[in-house]
């Protein structure tokens, strides 16, 4: 059996971050991390390997700034690593990179998809459910705790509410959330020998994929505002307190009509 | 009669000789061999190069050895054993001296030599030896904390039994010859008044019998002495002479550009080193590591004398299959090439087998086991180089330590804070970098707590406006300083110290930086014990240091009238191990204030509980070492508690709050800007 990881490189979360007019994310030599979700993942699919013996292939896109993702993959103890290489960052939007991954996925036979519900940088949590779509298999979001019964993926899936269990056929795609597992510390020892083995390239002119044409396109991006601080209505009287507070309502926070 | 034509004859009423000789021979035998079996058996370690500066090895081996200067810092046990020493020693001296007149026709057994130092020294030492030994077979018996062995009972009532009936034997010949030199041998005398009115003939044949029971005892004694814990006798003078004569923290250099790096840390009984296991054979389980270990005075489960002990039972176990494996295979190479068969051993991981793994974690590596240990044995390098196997070759460690490894990584700060933000608040303090200020005297290195803590925020505060206030021409790295590593060093993971230690190497060598003045004794230790292993090699002093020196200089002139007492915290990694004492106690004098020691203070202080590492790993059993420590130091009454380490400070402020009190805790620095801001006219600017 084969499962194919997805990983991804992101933005270590606690680098400071800065942003130009347009929106845009200033470079100020922030340091690239494996994202937390892929980590998840491909801890799952490496215990996975452990018990049952699987092949577990690693697989990113992007720039030459993604190789670490893999090789951090590959310390864990994946099998196989891929790395489709993007240097001019064409496929940046979920939508492509769903396109590349799912033929990427198809070459190397999985029998088993698995990836982040999202990442930690954009937050998108589109390129899994898509990858799915594309090659027409079950999807579960959202994983915290997946087994395997024969051909069935036994999972735990958190949903608004609570945890809904839904168990899919192989092949399918699986989309963890923090919770299914503990990502492992690869040791210095792991580190080592994985430099010795090589990373499979592939570029993403091989897969017939028009990145021109998208159905969607970011326009512009904002900032949320800083949440205000709350204040303190003070006064000589009780009634004076109730009266400025009524009217903060009414003026300020317009919640309060014909007071 | 003149004393000077005093004698007595050898082997009075003894006869075959022959016996005896042979008798001693095969003793003799069963001496050199034992010794050398163990000698042989600590050989399967990795060679240590530890034979450089003879002089200062020897007089450290004839202190602690021969003159028993450490033995004897404690003083109950201490008195004990040096009584059994000391006579056992005269007495060794004396049989020596009778053996030469024997077999090699020399006279010592005669006038004042015979009288003074032969009967008079000679009894005297046997009464002390007899009293020493049978103190300890008491205190065995009465202290259950010693974990007393039969065995240990049998050698000292063995012992006890040797010196009783040779004053037997002396009385006996005493009474029976009427040795008219009988006043000079004070016990044998009174033990021959014992025998008085017995007949003379009766006299001679229990003489002889006591000589022979005394002769199979002694031989006994000595035909087992190297086999039985007694062999320490003549490993504590050779472990004591290979000890660590440089920083006690020093760690072996592991070489990550090396490719072909196999093992790294101690998996198995053959990766300690010689010394190692030299030391665990050498340790006669004293417990005086137990009594000052911070984490088995608080109930935690690891015990250093059990680790020591440990390792010897794995070594004992292990050992002849390693070394018969070993010749086996040198045998085959030869005759048979390197094709011949070879017999591959599964050894047990010392995790397990000598140290549980929590216990591992439990170490904060204060290094106050070896500093009261007698033969000076070195407990934490061990410990950590186990952690080193742990971490950098199974990624075994507690949970919690994974986050601040990353940190480490992501953000070269134990917190993880963004690395662009180092040099926020030392900017506040309008502190240049050196890339604004390049020919800066002095580095200033604040380190981790001293930029990202808020608490220790306030101390780097202090040493920057001393600085600035007398001067000192400095600047700081700013956002190229990374973590200086220690802590990751000593939880063992060499990966995340080797990229913290060779970034900021090249930063320093980017500046040509050779003075150094650090806020934290874990950066002092990690840039002056740890980085010239990389080649990086600097100056590098403690604030505290500098500040007693700008005191000394009369450039830094802090008002005399602080007129509390403050009780001083020795940090471990400042103190014990770098020997800075001195320097924050003049400092604090200068300030006026009248310093109270905790009882355990200086070379012997108690740690806060962050060495090691500890300050990143949780503590969940027993009591609370920085508690712990809390409580020493409020119990001296001192209105103030002072340090010169940014754990410690957060540790101690901790455990003092867990204790409800309202006694605060400082840095040498803060409290002597303060006694100067109060006459800032006493500020001199060079």
């Amino acid at each position: 059996m084969r499962i194919a990881v997805f990983v991804k490189q992101v933005m270590d979360p606690e680098a400071v971050l800065a942003f130009d007019e347009s929106g845009a994310l200033v470079q100020n030599e922030q340091n690239l991390i494996i994202d937390a979700y892929s980590e998840y993942a491909v801890e799952r699919a490496v215990q996975l390997k452990e018990e049952l013996g699987f092949e577990v292939i690693a697989v990113t896109i992007g720039d030459e700034n993604s190789i670490p993702a893999v090789r951090h993959a590959l310390s864990m103890g994946c099998s196989e690593a891929y790395q489709v290489s993007d240097p001019d960052q064409l496929c940046t939007i979920p939508e492509l990179k769903a396109q590349v991954l799912a033929a990427v996925a198809k070459e190397v036979s999985a029998d088993l998809v698995m990836g982040g519900c999202m990442s930690a940088d954009t937050g998108r949590a589109q390129v899994m459910p898509r990858v799915a779509e594309i090659l027409g298999l079950p999807h579960v979001n959202k994983v915290v705790e997946m087994r395997l019964e024969g051909n069935l993926v036994c999972t735990k899936s958190e949903v608004n509410d609570g945890i809904a269990e839904i168990d899919v056929q192989l092949p399918a795609v699986i989309c963890a959330q923090e919770g299914l597992a503990e990502p492992r510390y690869p040791s210095m020892w792991d580190i080592m020998q994985t430099r010795k083995k090589t990373i499979q390239t592939r570029s993403v002119n091989e897969y017939a994929t028009s990145c021109a044409s998208t159905s969607h396109l970011a326009v512009v991006l904002r900032l949320k505002e800083a949440r205000k601080s709350g204040s303190i209505i003070e006064g000589e009287t009780l009634s004076e307190v109730v009266q400025k507070a009524v009217s903060a309502l009414r003026d300020e926070a317009k919640v309060l009509w014909g007071a | 009669m003149q004393s000077g034509e005093a004698f007595r004859e050898i082997f009075w009423n003894i006869d075959h000789h022959w016996l005896m000789q042979a008798l001693l021979v095969l003793v003799l035998f069963l001496f050199v061999f034992f010794l050398v079996r163990i000698i042989r058996l600590t050989r399967i370690g990795i060679p240590v190069a530890r034979s450089d500066r003879p002089g200062k090895r020897l007089w450290g081996s004839f202190r602690d050895a021969i003159l028993q200067v450490k033995v004897l810092s404690e003083k109950k046990s201490g008195i004990i054993h040096a009584m059994m020493y000391f006579g056992f020693l005269v007495l060794l001296v004396c049989t020596i001296t009778i053996a030469f007149d024997t077999y090699l026709g020399t006279h010592f057994i005669n006038g004042h030599f015979y009288l003074y130092v032969i009967s008079l020294g000679g009894d005297i030492a046997g009464l002390l030896f007899c009293a020493g030994v049978a103190a300890a077979i008491v205190r065995r018996a009465v202290n259950k904390n010693l974990e007393t062995k039969v065995s240990d009972i049998i050698i000292l009532v063995i012992l006890l039994l040797v010196g009783i009936t040779g004053f037997t034997i002396e009385g006996l010949r005493i009474a029976a010859a009427d040795d008219p030199w009988r006043m000079w041998s004070p016990i044998g005398n009174l033990v021959a008044y014992a025998f008085s009115g017995i007949d003379e003939m009766q006299l001679v044949l229990w003489h002889r019998v006591f000589w022979w029971i005394h002769l199979v005892l002694a031989f006994a004694a000595i035909g087992t002495w190297t086999c039985t814990k007694l062999v320490h006798t003549f490993l504590i003078p050779l472990i004591l002479y290979r000890r660590q004569l440089d920083n006690a923290a020093i760690l072996p250099f592991v070489d990550l550009e090396d490719m072909d790096i196999q093992e790294i840390g101690v998996h198995t009984i053959r990766d300690f080193t010689t010394k190692d296991l030299l030391d665990s054979e050498a340790c006669i389980r004293c417990s005086r590591c137990n009594e000052v270990c911070p984490a088995f005075t608080t109930g935690k489960t690891l015990v250093p004398m059990g680790f020591m002990q440990g390792v010897r039972a794995q070594l004992r176990l292990e050992g002849p299959e390693i070394k018969a494996t070993r010749r086996h295979k040198h045998k085959n190479d030869v005759t048979e090439g390197v094709q011949g068969a070879r017999k591959e051993l599964t050894l047990m991981p010392v995790v397990g087998a000598s140290i549980k793994k929590a216990d591992l974690w439990q170490c904060v590596t204060c290094g106050a086991c070896t500093e009261a240990c007698p033969a000076s044995i070195e407990i934490a390098p061990k410990v950590v180089k186990i952690r080193t196997h742990q971490v950098s070759m199974e990624g075994a460690f507690p949970n919690e330590a994974q986050s601040t490894f990353r940190a480490l990584e992501t953000n070269g700060n134990p917190w993880g804070t963004g690395w662009q933000k180092r040099m926020d608040r030392l900017a506040d303090l309008e502190v240049l970098t050196f890339a604004e200020h390049p020919n800066a005297e002095w580095l200033y290195w604040p380190g981790c707590s001293g930029a990202f803590d808020d608490r220790n925020n306030k101390v780097t505060a202090a040493v920057t406006q001393i600085l600035k206030a007398t001067g000192v021409d400095f600047a700081v790295l700013g956002n190229e300083e990374r973590c200086c590593g220690d802590a990751a060093r000593r939880m063992g993971n060499e990966y995340v110290y080797y990229q913290l230690a060779s970034r900021n190497i090249a930063a320093l060598e980017s500046y040509g930086i050779k003075k150094i003045l650090t806020q934290c004794p874990h950066c002092l230790t990690a840039l002056s014990v740890d980085y010239p292993q990389l080649g990086g090699s600097y100056e590098v002093i403690h604030h505290t240091q500098l500040i007693q020196r700008l005191i000394g200089e009369g450039r830094l002139k802090p008002s005399r009238d602080l007129s509390a007492s403050l009780a001083y915290h020795d940090s471990c990694y400042l103190g014990r191990y770098n020997h800075v004492l001195k320097e924050p106690r003049l400092a604090l004098a200068a300030a006026g204030a009248s310093i109270v020691e905790p009882n355990r203070h200086g070379k012997a202080g108690f740690c806060c509980g962050a060495g090691g590492g500890g300050m990143w790993l949780e503590e969940s059993q027993g009591t609370r070492i920085n508690v712990e420590r809390a409580k020493q130091l409020l119990s001296t009454n001192a209105s103030q508690i002072v340090t010169g380490c940014p754990f410690c400070l957060t540790m101690l402020s901790d455990g003092i709050k867990a204790l409800d009190s309202e006694v605060s805790v400082c840095d040498v620095a803060e409290i002597i800007w303060n006694s100067t801001l109060y006459q800032s006219d006493r500020i001199e600017p060079k």
